[in-house]
């Protein structure tokens, strides 16, 4: 029962703060006719057809995405302290991005951002996989140690080569604390045709990942391959992560506190943790969104910030909870 | 036909030898235990014949097939696996620990028949009351008791523990000891560790002493289990056996 209610309010706070945050914003509508303009959004206002319903639905795509990938990350790291920022996989998509600006090779091709993005974080994932393999088997402290400082080195670099480069200052800048204000139709295209697969994926092997959760060792003994698995979920953490950042930059904590939120009321099943997932993970970013609009109005906040505030107590919460990681 | 031949295994870790040509022939529904002190490599050799490790050397074969080249779904319908700890890193219930036992027979998605395959073993061994309880809170002997079950629901041929009962209190040392018993008649391969005397005894037909990764004696448990051999594994004068 409590499961169900939970759903329940998920969905119907889902579609209130989907209708607020359409109506809000330097021009105000009613909720009667946001609801008009749904009905038949061809006729609608330029204003709300071209630049709040986009950025409305990236930011819950964005959010779904961020929670997807902390889940299967935590799944994958086996540590509940996994997210794609603190384990520097954001951080490495950032850093593509930043040094393809540097290197003057974002307009190569129209989406090339992205790839760059997306090749970055598949370059973090990889790279914490090889640091943490030198010395055997992956633990989940060596993994989150080595998560921090990748973020850290990385962060660093891609500050360095935007201080070195004035322009790339200028454009990374731009480009990652913008966020959601400069959305188009085509990102969230974009944003779809990666998000679709990497979700259908990520059901389909959600057995394998619930026996995950066991470890290594006894997802092996109940018939798990466990090489194929861990790959094609680096895969999909590396994709929903790289495009995420390249939307919106980087964005924190989502990913740490939508599955944990979620695991002490649904326990384990990824069936039900995924999609569960996509609907908090999207609520909460567009909730964050909102916020960050509306408090020193008609001044932005970028979404980072607010998930940063929301979620470094929650990290804390987190480490306090569980002492022994 | 050999059941499950365990052929000439060599393992190393860190240019350390672990195994050194350990050779077995292994019956089926035998109850073989693996008895030697710390580090003589019996959890490893465990872990080989799980095929979680993979030999540098050698092969395990069952019923004539190298169980490295089995499709993993089907190498956990022949082996399920009881650690000596069951941790789980997230919060579950006990009925979805359970249900990880049918992970070989799934495709995809949890169906009807696999939830009542669960319930029915619960009823059956009286642990209906944990079903939603949250396995990581368990007590280690409920936990241990809860994962032995799940080899019932993994309907596996043969099954590995790891001194299951090293964290347990008496009463689920009873518990554990006596369905294992059962799961003999059930005429079930069982391959164990354990660190007592009295548990092999009571469980297993054969012993096998390990020092230093070799064999040292392999044989029916009466004749294994004597002083001099003891004496021999550990290298102490002083060992003393209950009689």
């Amino acid at each position: 029962m409590k499961k169900r209610a939970f759903v329940l309010i998920l969905i119907i706070l889902s579609v209130l703060i989907f209708l607020i945050s359409l109506s809000y914003g330097s021009k105000r509508y009613s909720i009667l006719e946001i609801i008009e303009f749904l009905m038949n959004p061809k006729n609608g206002d330029e204003l709300l057809l071209k630049i709040r319903l986009p950025r409305v639905l990236s930011s819950f795509l964005v959010g779904a995405s961020l929670s997807i990938a902390g889940l299967l990350s935590q799944t994958l790291f086996l540590n509940p302290l996994a997210d794609p920022f603190l384990f520097g996989i954001s951080s490495g998509a950032n850093f593509f991005v930043t040094l393809s600006l540097f290197l003057g090779l974002d307009m190569i091709f129209k989406f090339s951002l992205s790839f760059f993005s997306f090749l970055g974080a598949l370059f973090s994932t990889i790279i914490i996989l090889l640091i943490s393999r030198i010395k055997g088997k992956i633990t989940p402290l060596n993994l989150l140690l080595a998560g921090v400082a990748l973020n850290y080195l990385l962060s660093s670099i891609s500050s360095f080569l935007s201080i070195w480069g004035r322009d790339v200052l200028n454009k990374s800048v731009f480009w990652s604390l913008t966020g959601f204000s400069t959305i188009n139709f085509e990102k969230i295209n974009l944003l779809l045709i990666i998000f679709i697969p990497c979700l259908i994926f990520s059901i389909l092997i959600n057995i394998q990942l619930d026996a995950f959760s066991l470890g290594e060792d006894e997802a092996h003994s109940l018939g798990v391959n466990t090489k194929l698995m861990k790959t094609v979920t680096l895969f999909l953490i590396a994709l929903l992560t790289g495009i995420s950042v390249y939307v919106s930059g980087i964005i924190g904590f989502i990913g740490l506190m939508v599955p944990n939120i979620l695991r002490t009321i649904f326990g384990l099943k990824h069936i039900e943790l995924i999609p569960l997932s996509l609907l908090l993970g999207g609520l909460l970013l567009m909730i964050s969104d909102l916020i960050g609009r509306m408090i020193l109005f008609p001044a932005e906040i970028p979404v980072s910030i607010i998930t940063s505030f929301l979620g470094a107590p929650f990290f804390l919460y987190l480490l306090f909870k569980k002492r022994v990681y | 036909m050999n059941y499950l031949v365990v052929n000439k295994i060599f393992f190393s870790y860190d240019k350390k030898k672990i195994i050194k040509n350990i050779n077995l022939v292994i019956d089926k529904g035998e109850s073989i235990s693996i008895f030697g002190p710390n580090g003589s490599g019996k959890t490893t050799l465990l872990k080989i014949i799980l095929s979680i490790l993979k030999p540098q050397k050698g092969e395990i074969i069952l019923e004539e097939k190298n169980v490295f080249k089995f499709k993993e779904r089907e190498r956990a319908k022949k082996f399920s696996y009881v650690p000596q700890k069951v941790s789980s890193f997230f919060p579950m219930s006990t009925f979805d620990f359970l249900i990880l036992g049918r992970v070989p027979y799934i495709n995809g998605f949890i169906r009807k028949e696999d939830r009542e395959i669960v319930l029915n073993w619960m009823e059956k061994m009286k642990v209906l009351h944990l079903k939603d309880q949250n396995f990581q809170l368990l007590s280690e002997g409920e936990k241990q008791l809860v994962t032995l079950i799940r080899t019932f629901i993994q309907e596996s041929e043969i099954i590995v523990l790891d001194e299951p009962l090293t964290h347990l209190d008496l009463k689920y040392k009873s518990k554990i000891l006596e369905l294992l018993k059962e799961i003999k008649k059930m005429s079930k391969t069982i391959i164990s560790v354990f660190h007592d005397l009295e548990s092999i005894k009571y469980i297993s037909d054969r012993v096998v002493l390990l020092k230093n990764g070799e064999i040292l004696k392999d044989g029916e448990v009466n004749d294994v289990l004597t002083k001099e051999n003891l004496t021999q594994l550990f290298e102490e004068n002083h060992i003393f056996i209950y009689k």
